[in-house]
């Protein structure tokens, strides 16, 4: 009798649970896809020319952490140097990479080490040293020598010898599009009664694209599926999710390939936290407490511009790591501000959005796998109501099909990046198999994340193998 | 073996074990489950073989006695699926009118001999007349919907409990009779080749209505791609077209009213080149044609443009546009008028600069100031909205672009808002405008951090000596960002008076703070670099980094 209780209220919790999630991403892709298209009307009538030539233009410091990135360090630098602002340093931190980076970097650009004092705002680890060039035409890059210490300490130590007041954190394999720091520093110098902190961009997936010395020239479908898969899901989140959250006041999470902060802000908060793998999201939540604490108004900003391109993992081995450590990330930083959830103090953050993050991104895997352990049960026992089976999983296929392909048109109807119909149709085909082959990964790296992270205690960011762009067909 | 290993092995162990034991449960409380099929109920035993004649049931009848209810069933099946199968054979071949498939657990029974010896003579309307225990019920149907088959309506007043609620299974019976009418109806215009499947699967396993349901889902979801496709395919094509459109006609007007301005045709020859200009996409290409002259065309040529625009009506259209209740509309009739029909413009744009949309109320401002050389900056006194940054830099962009008058901006410091004092500030530093210097100075006192700090860098870019002393005085109170400006204003306007003061921020030991000091001290000239070394034996050399920071140039 108990055990019937027991399976009602199981069903009860896996039906309301569903609706919930798909009522939840219905509405924020709403929200999201009026922000898209308001954001499109606002930026055809933006003139940068403006911005270009004022005096009055802020600087912007790139810092960008390299670990082991001997392999493309020198052509990323060159594409960094070519952007389009009229005032900006580099700062390449070399957090203790073990193959010749440094040396390269080096070499290419004509460096050498410089007497500098560094005011250690925001702890970190040791730096050995501080690089200069000799040559004027690198002489907005500072390159720094430290002892390893992680993505988040490097920032940290790029923050510390920053000399502007907003920072850009990048991966230093991602392409920068030209423009991007002109549309990334726009909402600062917009904003109103509210402090702007903190405003990211659009990342999107640079394999099977066309690369010319390191800017983007032509974008192409990938050819393999795993990328194609990871192309819809990054449309789908930055498109129908971010816009949303952005529109709400609920941004969380600014990736930590593109994102230009208030420098003052971050130094306030403490800076990156070194003892999370998802540092990005952790100091985003961090800084938007800290606003709130101190009864400051802010507004955290996202523009749907595709500004970073960056390069996904291939193999099944190292998008497992990746999805790995962002689960980790996300499961640290949901409990090192537990005090958010459902708090009113933090209006949209701590009643819709640390929620979400916690139903929706932590234990969706977990739910998933609670359910399909059910269903095997149910097999077995002859107890599932085979007819109601294949209604629901044919509802709900349909429905994550739906949000692929919706994103997919709203991509193309915004940005026409993919210039033929072939290119739209793969990518379509693509969302229709994800289900299939992709999510059942997907959720497993989530699982695996909930257990190295719980049971391993696993804190390390593990190797992620890079390739080097590929040069398309 | 490590502590996490054998933590982990651990967990391997009781989550191997966490599985078995559900499955040993599942299979304790799942396999000893059996299904039955009860055929009639009564509160007298009644008598079996006329109970089977009358229904022209085979097989044998078992009884069960609870709650002083005999219940009558046949079968005894392991799975609900093998008891429904059986159910729907029983009803469609004997007489019953109606069955219940039951689940039960550890059921009693009597002998069957025992019970064909022992019934007592009933009567038949007991047997119509069903009415179920409520709390065998519940033991018995939790979780399971009794499915009730019939091809005949059922006994009325019939009724059953299911987790205590009260349901009347005569109306959900005559739908689901009526859907098996209408089912049995389809069958019939079934071609006889697929008529088996479909009978063996909306009969035999799925109900009618699920098998609509899904086709409805399947049915959305093609059209559902449909549209996608149909949309994308249509806006690539569009948007093509259009393009295509746009380059023809753009071509053909741009050359005609080209030829207008250079004077190598009059204005019926042009418009006669003008085809259907009326039309509103036309007349759009034709106002960007004309904001494009207006931006690349100087002199005389630039000056035939708004002639252009306001003969060919369009400043009408723009100011349409202006009075949208559409901000994106606003924006491009705003733009228009400005560059196009200013006097037009002067009469709408007043209106806009406090528009509650910003990005509305930012272009009137920027079209102010560029409508307005004599007094761009009129409209501070009545602005209520914000001025922004962004719109700052537009303005000082048109201001410089076209070289306007400047005014005096210290007039504009005693503004409440903040944005146009610092504003005014910054252009009092741009433009070294030092006729208001007392105004300038109170700003040292503002309570806005922004303000206070501009102010400080106007002391410093400006070289008023005078607010050396304010500096000094503030310096304790002010935030780590103004404290390095003051300190850096010390390079301009410090000397050997100021030593002390300076010599103290060192002695703090903030590192940010000790970095500009040095520097200040470094370029106020020889006596500040005498200063300095002076500074760094008094502390034995713990300026050594500082001073050869600060003496490279790159840094």
């Amino acid at each position: 009798m108990e055990l019937q209780y027991f399976k009602t209220i199981f069903e009860y919790i896996f039906m309301l649970y569903a609706i919930t999630i798909l009522i939840a991403y219905f509405i924020l892709a709403i929200v999201s896809s009026r922000e898209l298209f308001h954001n499109i009307r606002i930026s055809k009538n933006t003139n940068y020319d403006a911005i270009l030539s004022s005096p009055f233009t802020p600087q912007i410091s790139i810092i960008a952490p390299a670990f082991n990135e001997s392999l493309n360090i020198v052509e990323n630098i060159k594409a960094l140097l070519g952007l389009y602002y009229p005032s900006f340093e580099i700062v390449i931190v070399n957090d203790g990479s073990k193959d010749n980076t440094l040396q390269k970097t080096i070499e290419a650009f004509d460096l050498e080490k410089v007497p500098f004092v560094i005011d250690y705002k925001i702890q970190c680890n040791k730096v050995l040293g501080v690089y200069k060039s000799r040559k004027n035409a690198y002489s907005n890059l500072t390159v720094i020598d430290k002892i390893n210490g992680g993505k988040a300490d490097a920032l940290n130590s790029g923050i510390n010898i920053a000399n502007s007041d907003y920072f850009i954190a990048i991966d230093v394999d991602s392409i920068i599009d030209r423009h991007a720091l002109n549309k990334l520093i726009k909402p600062f110098f917009e904003e109103t009664d509210k402090k702007v902190i903190a405003v990211g961009g659009v990342i999107q997936i640079a394999n099977g694209c066309k690369i010319e010395d390191g800017q983007l020239v032509e974008v192409d479908v990938p050819d393999k599926l795993l990328p194609k898969f990871q192309v819809i899901e990054y449309t789908r989140t930055f498109l129908f999710e971010r816009m949303g959250w952005s529109r709400l006041d609920g941004l969380l999470l600014i990736s930590g390939a593109l994102g230009l902060f208030d420098k003052q802000v971050v130094i306030e908060c403490g800076g990156y936290n070194n003892n999370t793998v998802g540092e990005d999201m952790e100091l985003v939540v961090r800084m938007r407490k800290y606003m709130t604490d101190n009864n400051q108004k802010y507004k955290v900003i996202y523009i749907p511009d595709p500004l970073c391109w960056t390069e996904s993992p291939s193999s099944l081995k190292i998008l497992g790591r990746q999805r790995n450590r962002w689960t980790r990330g996300l499961i640290d930083t949901i409990f090192l501000h537990k005090n958010l959830f459902f708090n009113p103090k933090y209006r949209t953050m701590g009643m819709l959005s640390h929620p979400f993050w916690v139903f929706f991104a932590w234990l969706a895997p977990i739910i998933e796998i609670m359910g399909l352990m059910y269903f095997l049960v149910l097999i077995i026992f002859g107890e599932l109501n085979w007819p109601f089976f294949i209604v629901m999983l044919s509802f709900i296929y349909f429905f994550a099909i739906f949000f692929s392909i919706y994103a997919i048109l709203f991509d193309h109807l915004a940005y026409h990046r993919y210039k033929k119909r072939k290119m739209l149709l793969k990518l379509m085909i693509a969302a229709w198999i994800e289900p299939f082959i992709y999510h059942p990964f997907v959720v497993y790296w989530g699982i695996r994340g909930n257990f190295d992270y719980f049971i391993r205690k696993k804190k390390a960011w593990g190797n992620m193998t890079r390739t080097g762009f590929t040069k398309p067909n | 073996m490590t502590l996490r290993r054998i933590t982990i092995n651990k967990f391997k162990i009781v989550g191997v074990s966490l599985c078995i034991l559900i499955f040993w449960t599942s299979f304790n409380v799942y396999g000893n489950q059996k299904y039955i099929i009860q055929i009639a109920a009564s509160k007298t035993p009644l008598n079996i073989n006329e109970l089977a004649q009358k229904k022209s049931i085979t097989g044998s009848i078992k009884e069960i006695k609870g709650n002083d209810w005999y219940r009558y069933y046949v079968g005894n099946f392991n799975s609900y699926n093998e008891a429904s199968l059986y159910a729907k054979e029983l009803v469609n071949k004997s007489e019953l009118k109606n069955v219940f498939i039951r689940k039960i657990e550890n059921v009693p029974e009597y002998n069957e001999k025992d019970k064909y010896n022992n019934l007592t003579e009933q009567s038949t309307d007991s047997i119509t007349k069903i009415k179920i225990n409520n709390s065998l019920q519940n033991e018995a149907m939790i979780g399971h919907k009794q499915e009730s088959i019939s091809t005949d309506t059922i006994v009325k007043d019939s009724t059953y409990y299911n987790n205590n609620q009260t349901k009347k299974i005569s109306s959900e019976n005559n739908s689901v009779s009526n859907l098996d009418d209408f089912e049995k109806n389809l069958s019939n215009y079934i071609p006889n080749f697929i008529k088996d499947i479909f009978n063996s699967y909306s009969k035999e396993k799925y109900n009618f209505r699920v098998i609509l349901l899904f086709l409805l889902i399947v049915f959305l979801f093609i059209l559902n791609v449909i549209n996608v496709l149909l949309i994308l395919i249509y806006s690539n094509q569009t948007q093509n077209s259009t393009d295509r459109y746009v380059l023809v006609h753009k071509n053909i007007y741009e050359s005609a009213l080209m030829s207008y301005v250079l004077g190598e045709t009059n204005w019926e020859q042009t418009l006669k080149k003008l085809k259907k200009y009326n039309l509103p996409q036309n007349r759009e290409i034709l106002s960007s044609i004309l904001l494009n002259f207006h931006e690349n065309l100087r002199g005389v040529a630039d000056q035939m443009v708004p002639e252009i625009f306001v003969k060919l009506g369009l400043h009408h259209d723009a100011i349409k546009e202006a009075n949208s209740k559409h901000y994106y509309k606003k924006v491009a009739g705003i733009k228009k008028l400005t560059f196009l029909y200013p006097e037009g413009a002067m009469q709408i744009i007043p209106q806009l600069l406090n528009d509650p949309e910003d990005i509305v109320s930012a272009e009137a401002q920027t079209a102010f100031v560029r409508l307005n050389p004599e007094n761009p900056f009129d409209f501070f006194n009545a602005l209520t909205r914000p001025f922004t940054r962004w719109t700052q830099i537009t303005a000082f962009y048109i201001f410089q672009l076209h070289r306007r008058n400047i005014p005096s901006f210290a007039n504009y410091l005693d503004s409440q808002n903040t944005n146009v004092r610092n504003f005014s500030l910054r252009m009092i530093i741009f433009f070294q405008q030092l006729e208001n210097i007392p105004e300038v100075l109170n700003m040292i006192n503002c309570e806005v951090e922004s303000t206070r700090f501009l102010a400080i860098k106007a002391i410093n870019d400006l070289r008023l000596y005078n607010g050396k002393s304010l500096l000094k005085d503030k310096f304790q109170d002010e935030t780590q960002k103004n404290k390095i400006e003051i300190i850096k204003a010390f390079s301009n306007i410090g000397d050997k008076e100021d030593f002390d003061f300076l010599k103290e921020i060192i002695l703090s030991g903030n590192v940010s703070l000790t970095l500009e000091v040095c520097r200040s001290l470094y370029y106020m000239g020889s006596e500040g670099k005498e200063k300095l070394n002076q500074l760094n034996e008094e502390m034995n050399g713990e300026l050594e980094l500082f001073i050869a920071h600060i003496s490279d140039p790159r840094n």
